[in-house]
Order: structure tokens, then sequence, then C-alpha cells
């Protein structure tokens, strides 16, 4: 086995693999840390995953949990853990930058954020800031400040987004957890065109502060290459936190609890295209398949639509606004510098008052009712992630049908609208070698049942991760 | 005879109903018998069904005759506030235009749990139009006024649930809270008035104001209030915003006790006056809970007056709720909510909206830390004993006299904490006063805990009957 190979190796491994060893002396968070850093230096020019790398800092926190661990006395199962932040959400010492140049902030962050609270009180090893579309305004991953990121399976194509950073630095053994946000599928989307895992809980579910420009669409959630590693980084990133005024009652849930309970039993309503999507048979084939499996593992599946018209129009007339009290403060000169798609919407959004935004509010409820009923009658809903999959990196859309990214991103944000629990897990490769997600989603508070339907598929299709940065064919 | 089982507790109700030395029929007869003698002086109530009623109190006899009572509601009188559904009547909000056409065809959900509970629908209660103020008087149905000085307002906007509870008419009473609505009236009519965290009692359909209105008990006592809340904090699906349901047993639960709780008592949030005779009441009962092992520090929660957060979010709510009326209809309004709706809200921006949302997130933010120190913040629920009611909600002065007033309540509903109001003491004028209890978000539980100690060590009177005091 050559070095890279060793190093690759111990930077794919599971959060239960590395704790493991830790504990039987066979790898310490510091060679763990070298693993990561190394693959860092290695892909890093080719996906531009990070942003922003502390190579002093996440040395520091190796050699204190290394120093726990030898003493037998680790902070918890994260201890001496690799984790990646969004550059959105701020860390103490760093500074944000929004993946803006006109927003970023002018100083270090004072105080952790938190998700990154949590996770440093954890032991886990900060290692820097994945790259963000400006503010996270949409669902791929370039920005004014930091340029294009792209995928691991194929560097011509996008990760996705907005936490499209996280996903390419987890899918290629940068860390293990990585913290993402998700306001209309920006955990979700990057992780279904990267393969890897990721989940955002039941809005309120993991303190946020500061709160997002997108409001109470906006979740936290963890991008992990299984997810054992997600329930357990939930464990953590769900305790209390008094910022967060919207969090959700402490209820100390152990979301590995269950895990491996398997979906005999569950009733799960399968929706290929929500009854308004149009999917590319390919990944419709798939999505299919995968949920054939679930059905042969003993899940009650009915083929469904939750019945809900596509609320696009509903998701602009809260997600656009927020784009523009986010920047209300700006000068024009300052405005000229964002990112031109979102100059658009917060352009768009200029006539809409606050009827139009207490409508769509109205709106809201009651889809969220509606889904709310849908749920009395299935525990799951599972959809594609996506009907596509990774397009043309620095592009917004996959092709001149399409306008705004919303357009191919129709089985996510409507999950954010609800606050319902929804994830995306692996299920197979196109005939070009892009990854396909499967979505499941969730009964709003029960994100336990869609980390083990997740689990359930995981064990029947375990995932897989590029070794490198691969060039399109 | 009537009065003593019309003031009878849950408890009580049920044992009487299981050894059979009273009947629903009969608790029935009693309410009503309370009902005709009162009404005409207090004006509590938009609807009387009688005969559901009585339909009901049948029904519920025959459950317990046969041993098998749906729980310990059944066959206990409530009332609904005429803000919500109840299948087949029509709720009228107080109004003249914004009335159901037709009869509700379906209840709302602290209704149905309650109907499931197999309790007797009385009636609905008044209030305001669409709940918009602190006392009760509508276009609709008039003044409500106060049993323990008929001159005096109940307060409002549960002004009608809260005089049926002092006077006997009903043991249950189910109100709404959006900037006080509940613990105002509580205070001022000498009950006790809880509005649990916001998304503890499912709601729907929603309140014009959203994510400040709370739904929550209203009752003589507070044990009573707790079995009500059990079933009013059971799931249902149309609140989407409702909290996961989490099998809280309110009447266990709150015994105890509050030995070793952290208490702030906050006089005058740090930025209003207060009645003289109230602040004393206020004061002495909350230092009381130091008799109760809690440690009481006097403090106040350091955040300035969110008015003008409040007014935006409440004139906008307003607005939006009347937004389809014609000028002829919004001449119909209680003039004062017109005031609000044509004027105060007109030219409020959704920048505004956002900033004001942003000030009442920072608010809640503020709050929780707050509450990392204390377990429980005690402030008066009104600064003032209750006021004369015929000069409460006429004319376009309503508006200074109502918004303009100094509210303690308010505050808790930004933040959506749970809060209640409980008698503490009878002002030289013979009107109560009432002491506020507010808890960290979520945690009703200590709230109804200290609610019950204070209960215990400083029992409270009922009117008995509508007084006519000199004025």
């Amino acid at each position: 086995m050559t070095d890279a190979n060793a190093a690759a190796e111990i930077a794919c491994l599971s959060v239960t693999e590395l704790t493991a060893r830790y504990r039987d002396g066979s790898l310490s968070p510091r060679e763990a840390l070298a693993a990561v850093l190394e693959r860092i230096d290695a892909f890093n020019g080719d996906v531009n995953a990070f942003r922003f790398v502390d190579r002093v800092g996440a040395m520091a926190a190796a050699e204190a949990s290394e120093g726990r661990w030898m003493e037998g006395a680790p902070l918890g199962p994260l201890d001496g853990v690799p984790a990646s932040v969004k550059d959105i959400v701020p860390v103490k010492g760093w500074s944000t930058t929004y993946g803006s140049g006109v927003l970023a902030e002018s100083g270090t962050a004072r105080d952790d954020a938190p998700a990154v609270a949590r996770l440093r009180e954890a032991g886990a090893i900060l290692l820097g800031l994945t790259n963000t579309p400006e503010i996270g305004w949409k669902g791929v991953t370039d920005s004014p400040a930091h340029g294009i990121t792209r995928n691991p399976w194929n560097l011509d194509r996008t990760p996705g987004g907005s936490s499209g950073g996280a996903a390419a630095a987890c899918a290629l053994g940068m860390g293990a957890l990585h913290i993402g946000t998700d306001g209309g599928g920006s955990v979700r989307i990057p992780a279904a065109f990267t393969g890897v895992f990721g989940i955002k809980a039941s809005f309120g579910r993991v303190p946020v502060y500061p709160a997002s420009a997108f409001g109470t669409l906006s979740h936290v959630g963890p991008l992990t290459r299984c997810v054992a590693d997600a329930a357990l980084m939930l464990n953590v990133l769900t305790r209390p936190d008094v910022r967060d005024w919207y969090a959700l009652p402490d209820e100390r849930h152990d979301y590995t609890a269950g895990l491996e309970n398997g979906v005999k039993g569950l009733k799960i309503a399968f929706s290929p295209t929500l009854g308004y999507a149009a999917v590319d048979p390919e990944i419709a084939a798939l999505v299919r398949k995968a949920v054939a499996a679930l059905a042969d593992r003993g899940a009650e599946v009915v083929q469904t639509d939750p019945g809900f018209d596509c609320p696009q129009e509903m998701f602009h007339h809260l997600w656009f606004p927020g784009a523009a009290f986010r920047t209300r403060h700006l000068t024009d000169a300052q405005r000229a510098q964002l990112d031109p798609g979102l100059q658009e919407i917060i352009e768009q959004s200029k006539p809409w008052g606050l009827t139009d935004y207490l409508e769509a509010t109205q709106a809201r409820a009651a889809f969220g009712m509606h889904m709310r009923k849908f749920h009395e009658t299935y525990d799951l809903l599972v959809t594609p992630t996506l009907p596509i999959a990774a397009f043309t990196a620095g592009e917004e859309v996959a092709d001149a049908t399409q306008t705004r990214w919303t357009d191919w991103a129709a089985f996510t944000y409507p999950f954010n609208l609800t606050q319902q629990p929804a994830a995306s897990i692996c299920c197979g490769f196109t005939s070009d070698g892009l990854p396909a997600g499967l979505q499941i989603v969730g009964r709003m508070h029960d994100e336990i049942t869609v980390l083990r339907g997740a689990r359930a598929y995981e064990t029947i299709n375990p995932p897989v991760m590029p070794t490198e940065p691969m060039h399109g064919r | 005879m009537d009065a003593e089982i019309a003031y009878l507790s849950v408890a009580e109700l049920a044992a009487r109903y299981r050894d059979r030395s009273l009947s629903p029929r009969e608790v029935l007869a009693a309410v009503l018998a309370r009902l005709d003698a009162f009404e005409g002086q207090v004006n509590a109530f938009a609807y009387v069904d009688r005969e559901g009623a009585a339909a009901a109190a049948a029904a519920s006899g025959a459950r317990w005759l046969r041993g098998e009572p749906l729980g310990p509601l059944d066959g206990v009188p409530a009332t609904i506030k005429d803000i919500m559904y109840v299948k087949d009547w029509i709720t009228t909000y107080g109004s003249r235009v914004l009335a159901l056409k037709d009869p509700a065809a379906e209840d709302s959900p602290p209704v149905a749990r309650l109907r499931e509970a197999g309790v007797v629908l009385l009636g609905m209660t008044n209030t305001p139009e669409i709940g918009w103020k602190g006392h009760t008087d509508s276009p609709a149905h008039g003044i409500t006024r106060n049993p323990w000085n008929l001159k005096r307002t109940p307060g409002g906007s549960s002004g009608g649930a809260a005089v049926a509870a002092a006077l006997g008419i009903g043991v249950l009473h189910v109100g709404t809270d959006g900037g006080g609505s509940i613990r105002i009236p509580a205070s001022f009519s000498g009950v006790f008035g809880f509005k649990a965290s916001f998304g503890r009692v499912p709601a729907w359909p929603a309140s014009a104001f959203g994510t400040l209105a709370h739904t929550g008990p209203i009752t003589r006592s507070v044990g009573d209030a707790a079995l009500m809340l059990n079933a009013l904090t059971r799931p249902d699906s149309r609140d989407w915003q409702a909290l996961a349901h989490d099998g809280t047993d309110y009447a266990a639960a709150t015994a105890g006790g509050i030995k070793g709780l952290k208490v702030a008592f906050s006089p005058t949030l740090g930025y209003l006056s207060v009645d003289d005779d109230v602040a004393a009441l206020v004061r002495r009962a909350a230092k009381s809970f130091a008799d109760f092992g809690a440690e009481v520090e006097e403090v106040d929660p350091g955040f300035p007056d969110p008015r003008p957060t409040r007014e935006v979010l409440w004139w906008t709510g307003a607005a939006y709720r009347t937004r389809h009326l014609t000028a002829a209809q919004r001449a119909q309004l209680d003039p004062g909510l017109r005031e609000v709706v044509e004027n105060k809200a007109a030219g409020l921006t959704l920048t505004d909206y956002m900033d004001a949302m942003q000030a009442r997130a920072e608010l809640g933010t503020h709050m929780r830390a707050f509450h990392d120190r204390y377990d429980l913040l005690l402030t008066p629920a009104t600064p003032f004993a209750a006021y004369i009611a015929d000069h409460a909600g006429v004319g376009p002065a309503t508006l200074a006299r109502w918004s303009d007033r100094p509210a303690f309540t308010f505050p808790f509903n930004l933040t959506q904490q749970p809060a209640a109001s409980i008698p503490c003491g009878m002002t030289a004028d013979g009107l109560p006063a009432g002491l506020q209890i507010v808890g960290r978000l979520y945690d009703d539980i200590t709230v109804m805990r200290a609610a019950r100690a204070f209960e215990a060590a400083h029992p409270w009177e009922m009117p008995k009957e509508p007084r006519r005091a000199p004025d």
C-alpha cells in the first residue's frame, strides 16, 4: 500500500471506525488529521471545496484530542474527528465571507455559531470553511468571492449547492463531518450530486444563530459519508443553545437509536414526480429500483403523490424577499458586485409587498397542514432528490428550458416550506458515472424514522466514494 | 345549591359523577340557572346551545352510569371563545362583517379535544372583534362586564370566558391570547388563565395574529387548567406549527412545589408604571415565593419596551385579516379596529415587517438567555385593576386608551413563552389583581407548578354573583 492509499483509507474512515482506532491506539487524531490534510493538499486545487483551511488550529485541536484519548478521557464519540464548516456559519477566530465580497464580515467571529460550538465541545477537529454561493442563495456552488466548486465525480460538473464545498470535501475524505445549511435543498442537492449522505432535521431541531437570510426556511444539518456519522453528529448538533429563539424543546433524542431497525412495517409513500416534476429516465429508474429494494426489505410501499401543486411561486415569494432583506443596506455599487443571479431575484422581489408575503405565509401554513395530514397515513415519503444528475459547473441551470435553480430543485424546497426532516442518500450512478439521490422525507419532528429508512437503504446499497477527483469522460 | 354545584372543580365533579351523588344533567341545570340569572347583567355569551348541551349531558350521564366515562373531563361544562370553530355553530368573531356565513363544518382542535373528552359544550363566549383588544366589547354583541363591579370591564379579549369562569357558568373555558387576551381578563376577573408555549396547544384556523396567538385555559383553579391542558395539548395535524406531543400529564406534573427554583421578580419590567395598590399586592405575592423554597431576586429582564415591534406585527395581522372588506364593511368594524387597519397599518412595508420579525427573534434570544439564570419571571399581570367598561371600546379614542396602555403581557407573546395570570388579592376598590408567572420557552410545567404552589398557599374567592359596586 502506498502512502497515498494509506491516507485515503484513513481519511475515509467513519466516525465509529476512527474512534475505535483512537481507543485501541492503532491511530491517533494527529495521524487522521495528517491524512485529511494530505487529501486537501492533493485535491482542493481541483475541486475548490475549501476556501479556508486552519492548519495551525486543526493541529492544536488534534493534539489536544490525542492527549484526551491517551488519558482515556475523550469528550465523546466525536473527539478527534475532522470536521468542516460551511462559510456561512460563524467560527470563533475565523472570518465568515458568505461567499461574498461585499457581505463578508470585516473581522473575525467572536463566537462560534451553535453547530460549531457543539462540535468544538465534542472535541471535533475544525479543518476550515467550505465554499458556498453568496449567502447560500442557489443550488449550485460558485461565488463572486471564491469561484467555482467542482464535483469530484466529474470536474466539469457542479457538486450542487449551496453546501457544495461541504459535499465535495465529504466525498473526497477531506473530513468526516460537514456542517451544511439547507434553505431550499442546500444540504440534499449537493449530497445527491456528489453521492454522499445529507439530512436536514426538522426546523428548530438544530439551533441556529445568527438567523439565516432565509429565516424559517433555513435549516442546519450534516453531510457525511454514512448515515451513522450523521446520526452521531445530530446527537451533538441538536443540543440546546439559547441563542436560537426558534429552537425546538430539547428532547435529548439519541439519533443512533433504532438505526438498525430496518424498514419492515414502515408505511412508505413513493412519489416518482410529486405529481408535477419531469425526471430524467435514468434517475427515475435508479430511484424506482431503490424503492423496490425497500419494499423487498418489508416496507409497505404505496406509489402515491402527496397531492400538492408545485409550490415554486410560494417559495419564491418567501425566498426572494429574504435575499432582498439581507442585502437591504448595500449601496448600489455594492449590489452591483453581487452574483448576477442574486441581483436578479432581489430585483424581482421589489414589487412584492407585505400582503404578498403574508399570503405566501398563509399558503405555506395550508401546505404544512396538508403534509401533516398526509403523514397520518405514511411514515415516510420517498422521491428522487433531484430530477437530473450534476450539470456543468458554473451554471445555475442544466439547460435552456430552465431559468432559476428552483426549476430543477422541485423535490427539495417543498420540504423547507413544510420544515419536515428530509435526507438524500445515494441510490446509484448514471451511465455517465454520476450519482443519483433518493430523498427520504419524514413527518414533522420525526427525523429518527428518516435516519432509520436511510440506514436500511444504506445496508442494501453501501456508499461508494470517489478515490480522487475525476475528469469528465 | 346551584352555586355550590356550579363552583365544583373538575376533580370534585368527577368524584360525584362516579359516586352518583350528582349527574351531568344536574350540573348543567345548575350552570344554566346561573346563566339565566346573570347573563343579562354581564353579557358573557354570544351564543348558548341549550339543546346540544342537554344532549351532551345526557350522553355523559349514561357513560358515567355504565362506568365508562371518557376521562376526567366527561360531563364537565365548558365554553368556547367566539373566535374558533365549533361544528354546527356560527363563529362571529364579535363582528358584524367577519362572522361565518354558515355554521362551522368541523371543530377547531381545542374544541375537538374537549368534545372527545366528553365535556358539555355550553356556548360561545364574547370577544372584541377578532380579539383585537384587551377588553371585551364588540359591534356584534356589545359590552361584557366584570362580575366584581358591573361598571368595569372584565378585560379581554377572552373577557366572556373569564366572566363565565368567575360566575360559575361552566368550569372549563377556552380562551386565546395574542397579546394578553387570556391573562388580562384572568387578572381583571380574578380567575386563573394560562397561555402555554406557542405550539403546545394545536390551533386551527390560524389567528389573524399568527405566531403571536396562543390558545389556553381559563379556569377557577390551577388543577382544572392542568386537566384541561392534558386534553388541549393532544396532537392535531391541522396545526402545522404544533410542537410534538410529549405526553406530559399536567395534572401530575403540577404537583411537587418549586423548592430551589430561581425566580426573578420584575415589578415594572424596567419601564412600566403600576398603580400603587396593584404593585403592593403583586410584591407581596412575589415575595411569598420564598415561602415555597424558591430563591426570589428582584431583577428586570433587561429589554426595552418592545411595543414598536408588537405594533407592526399586530397592526399588520389586523389589516391582513380584514383586507377583503369593502369600505362599507370596514365602516361597521369596531372604530378602534378600523383606525388600526385604515391608518395605523397603512404604509407598513415588508421591510418593516421583517425588521419587526428580526427584533422579535432578538427579544426571544434575550429571554432564552435570561432563563438560563432564572426558572421563572414574576410581574404584575396588569398594571392596574379593571377599568370602566363603558368608555372602553367606543369611539376613535379607543386606540389611545387601549393600545397605549402599559402592558406586561404582550412581550411574552412576542417571545412565545408560557405565561399565566393568577389572582393575588383585591384592591381597596374590591377588584382583583393578578400576578403574572412567566416560564422559559417550552417549560409550561414549571409555570403550572408555581401557580399551583401559590394557589395552595393563597386561595382566592369567587364573586358568586355580579356586584354593583359604587364607582
